[in-house]
């Protein structure tokens, strides 16, 4: 029963991908690979994919450490004002984009890769922090309280027992992280300088004239059928190990 | 062990709350000083914006609550070697641009005349937050072992007693972080409701508006100031009334 | 969007059409001796300028721009005359030329060359946002036509000069029979056809063109801002609010008429255009009270670190041949008049290049003051709100 209800659930989820999946293999006359073709050749769009693929793999490790450390720590002892790292959720994006814009500016901190990449470091902590903190409060301090018993000492209990126990929540705050780095336009747009372009920047440029170039939706596909392929991998891999 | 703290600590203080006290320093009409942009809340539209929002927030986390409590369940508990594949399953529509993903929302909603319509900007918006719900859950969820239900069914319970007395409770910090990363960001959406809703108003397209659209850096940050107020103060209020128990 | 089969005939046809157009300008102006000294001195100029400007060009140059704006090629025809390294040309486009603005007065965004339209320019001219332009190293201003000098929104071109323009009316489907020729359908909801097409109509976002077109259906000059006309605009608007699905930019309208979720919507012609092609059932027109003549300009930034190469590529893209071959690629009008004569049958399509007669009662975008801007502000928020 349950299971039929997931697999209707998922049919919602994809079938507006559906559609753009299916846009980017054909056009006027019919069926064809032309865009993956055009799109190998489109070095704008290939830079600005590694471009969103660095920011997001990096802001999604440098958070998930941030943010991890930070929800143990407040957890463990109970500390409060937690509120503190809920702000960035809270706060208008736009607002929190011409904030950082400002910051720099006031700076003279240089824009491009860093300065979009400090700014999705800052909000993604708030998302781990949320996530992972639920995580752990479920757990008694007892089991850690035994590690320590038994001989070790804090630093080997936090990596050895609090990691394990708090790793679905490390991985679902690092799927969320990398999701909302991947796909960010507004913080990035205010924050980035000439020469440095994500996908997202690329995407809400073209749509603001009404089409979005079929390239883009074949560089979409293409990435579904990487993630798809990296994570079935990744079961077979765990589960063959396990 | 409370060191542990200070490098998330002090990242947010350099690259949020400094940032952020420039925004209050707009609110307040830098450079001058004036309280006239926070009077100007008083104004009957800003609460029609705010109500917008409230109700679409409202409605978006607790459809997304309801809807995605049985798939996470099932990736925690039931999926077994499958967990992690169907978390990225879960997650991959979401790694297309927001606005693509509308786009065919828009194309699905067109011929069924739900656009521009309320109906068409709660799709949206659930559609575009479900897996913030179903993360959280499913991190909560998986504490629960396969044992503790298998103990609760033989010493007699119901299945809707298990549930009720052993998954619910477990899962009691998942669903709050779930609401919390649904509720507060729907809150102040602007995309969805921009695009799928016409002429529907939230403090999201207030606020855009006001900095990108009319290029009022004073009231866009007054606006948003008191906005996150009453959000941040409506948190603390409910941690003190829950105790700490929650998260 | 171009492969290399058309890139190199484009080369060579703006290479030929420079020439003739440089060169062979006399065939422009017909007739007299005083034209024709005019032309060689102007030639003359030219040539100094050249030589001048050549000197001091730094090697780098950064443009943001709307997208599907420019001829790509163009760029490469750019770095080929000046000497810049082609990938050190960088050309990025925006969403929303308000991100521009944005940048601008946070504090600088930095690139060469940007692309406003006029009521941006007016705000970022009064924000002191641009630079003065050197008209010394831009010649070829004086290939524009009359009817764009002096703007209200930047008069003698000081900061801006005209890249493209275009009309501001109503585009309509295939189903709308009776098309729309008269604002008294849009505003008036005795009129029927508010009522038949009950939100499947969308409005401007940016409030001036919404505001200018009620004043028009009201009869009032476009710059009349006395308080009781925006009071009469503010009533009017809040009359349409119900019968419309929204407030909309291209991003919205322009798939929304496509995908039949809009009927008929106020639109920017150039959208149109680019609509037709993919798209057959669709058509424009300005209404008979009149619309909006827009123009996309272009500007250098205060910050820009490029001024030399920003001034070269702005007189380039002026340039009669490249306006010529850069309007018929991406469809938009240009404002260089000696470039009309290659590119005839765009001048044919009313779509492109309003009618004399509707063109009569067209408006340019009005400048405003800040405290005006503020009252527009509101009225549009309170009319949004309902």
């Amino acid at each position: 029963m349950m299971r039929v209800y997931v697999a209707i659930v998922f049919f919602f989820l994809y079938a507006p991908i559906a559609f753009v999946i299916a846009s980017s293999f054909t056009d006027d006359s019919g069926l064809t690979l032309k865009w993956f073709e055009k799109l190998m050749q489109d070095s704008k769009v290939i830079s600005a994919f590694y471009n969103s693929l660095t920011v997001a793999i990096l802001s999604t490790f440098f958070s998930v450490i941030l943010g991890t450390s930070s929800a143990y720590a407040f957890l463990r002892t109970k500390m409060r004002f937690e509120s503190f790292f809920y702000t960035p959720i809270v706060i208008p994006e736009i607002t929190e984009a011409l904030s950082l814009l400002l910051f720099y500016k006031l700076l003279s901190f240089p824009l491009g890769f860093t300065s979009v990449l400090l700014g999705h470091i800052a909000f993604n902590i708030a998302f781990v922090f949320v996530i992972v903190k639920s995580r752990l409060s479920g757990y008694e301090r007892s089991i850690e309280e035994a590690s320590l018993t038994l001989g070790a000492n804090e630093i080997q209990t936090f990596l050895k027992v609090t990691i394990p126990l708090a790793m679905p929540g490390i991985v679902a705050g690092a799927l969320i992280a990398f999701t909302l780095s991947w796909d960010n336009f507004v913080k990035t747009v205010f924050t980035t300088a000439p020469g440095f372009q994500t996908l997202p920047l690329l995407i809400w440029s073209q749509a603001a004239r009404g089409v979005v170039s079929p390239t883009l939706s074949a560089l979409t596909t293409l990435m579904l059928v990487v993630s798809m392929i990296l994570a079935y991998l990744y079961v077979r891999i765990s589960t063959q190990r396990g | 062990m409370k060191k542990l703290a200070i490098p998330g600590v002090v990242y947010l203080l350099v690259l949020f709350y400094l940032p952020f006290f420039i925004v209050v320093l707009y609110s307040l009409g830098f450079p001058n000083f004036t309280l006239e942009f926070y009077a100007e809340v008083l104004d009957p539209w800003f609460f029609k914006f705010f109500l917008n929002s409230l109700l679409i927030a409202t409605i978006t986390t607790v459809l997304c609550l309801v809807l995605a409590y049985p798939v996470a369940y099932y990736i925690a508990l039931r999926a077994q070697r499958w967990k992690n594949l169907l978390l990225v399953l879960i997650i991959l529509p979401f790694w297309i641009s927001l606005l693509l993903r509308t786009y065919a929302v828009m194309v699905i909603l067109t011929p069924l005349g739900l656009m521009f319509t309320f109906t068409a900007v709660v799709i949206g918006m659930v559609y575009d937050y479900f897996p913030f719900m179903v993360l959280p859950l499913y991190a909560s969820l998986e504490k629960l072992k396969r044992s503790q239900l298998e103990a609760s069914y033989i010493l007699g319970a119901s299945p809707l007693k298990t549930f009720l007395k052993v998954t619910l409770p477990h899962s009691k910090p998942g669903i709050v972080a779930g609401i919390m990363l649904v509720f507060i960001p729907s809150f102040g959406e602007f995309v969805v409701p921009s695009m799928l809703g016409g002429t529907y108003v939230t403090i999201g397209t207030l606020t855009w508006d006001l900095f990108l659209r009319y290029h009022d850096w004073w009231r866009g940050s007054a606006i948003s100031v008191i906005y996150m107020a009453i959000v941040l103060i409506a948190i603390a209020i409910y941690m003190k009334k829950a105790g700490r128990i929650e998260l | 969007m171009v492969d290399k089969g058309r890139r190199d005939f484009l080369k060579i046809a703006v290479a030929g059409v420079a020439g003739l157009a440089i060169g062979g300008v006399s065939g422009f102006f017909s007739g007299s001796s005083a034209y024709q000294r005019r032309i060689l001195e102007l030639e003359s100029e030219i040539e100094k300028l050249k030589s001048q400007t050549q000197a001091v060009l730094e090697k780098e140059l950064r443009v943001w721009n709307w997208s599907y704006y420019i001829n790509d090629a163009l760029l490469d025809i750019f770095s080929e005359q000046t000497g810049i390294p082609r990938d050190r040309i960088i050309y990025e486009e925006f969403e929303d030329p308000n991100y521009v603005l944005t940048k601008l007065e946070a504090g600088g965004s930095g690139y060469d060359v940007v692309i406003l339209p006029d009521y941006c320019v007016d705000i970022a001219r009064k924000k002191a946002l641009l630079a003065e332009l050197d008209k010394k190293m831009i010649p070829n201003v004086k290939f524009i036509d009359e009817k764009f000098r002096n703007p209200p929104y930047d008069p003698e071109w000081r900061f801006s000069i005209v890249y493209m323009w275009g009309s501001t009316g109503f585009a309509w489907r295939s189903e709308v029979e009776e098309g729309v020729t008269t604002l008294e359908q849009i505003f008036n909801p005795d009129h029927e056809f508010l009522q038949k097409y009950k939100k499947k109509i969308s409005m401007l976002e940016e409030a001036m063109e919404v505001i200018c077109f009620a004043k028009a259906y009201l009869g009032k000059d476009v710059n009349d801002w006395s308080d009781s006309t925006l009071q009469e605009v503010k009533e009017v608007l809040l009359a349409q609010r119900p019968y419309l699905a929204g407030y909309m930019g291209t991003e919205k309208y322009y798939p929304g008429l496509k995908i039949g979720t809009i009927y008929v919507a106020q639109a920017y012609n150039g959208d149109i255009v680019r609509l037709r092609g993919e798209f057959e059932s669709v058509s424009f027109a300005v209404p008979e009270e009149g619309g909006t003549i827009w123009t996309d300009n272009l500007c250098i930034p205060k910050d820009a670190p490029h001024k030399n190469s920003a001034h070269a590529f702005i007189n380039f893209l002026l340039d009669p041949a490249v306006s010529a071959v850069n309007s018929e690629f991406i469809g938009y009008a240009t404002p260089v008049k000696a470039s009309w004569q290659f590119i005839e049958e765009m001048l044919e399509d009313p779509v492109i290049y309003p009618p004399e007669e509707i063109q009569k009662k067209m408006w340019l975008i009005p400048s405003v003051s800040d405290e005006i801007r503020r009252k527009i502000t509101k009225l549009m928020l309170e009319v949004k709100a309902g």
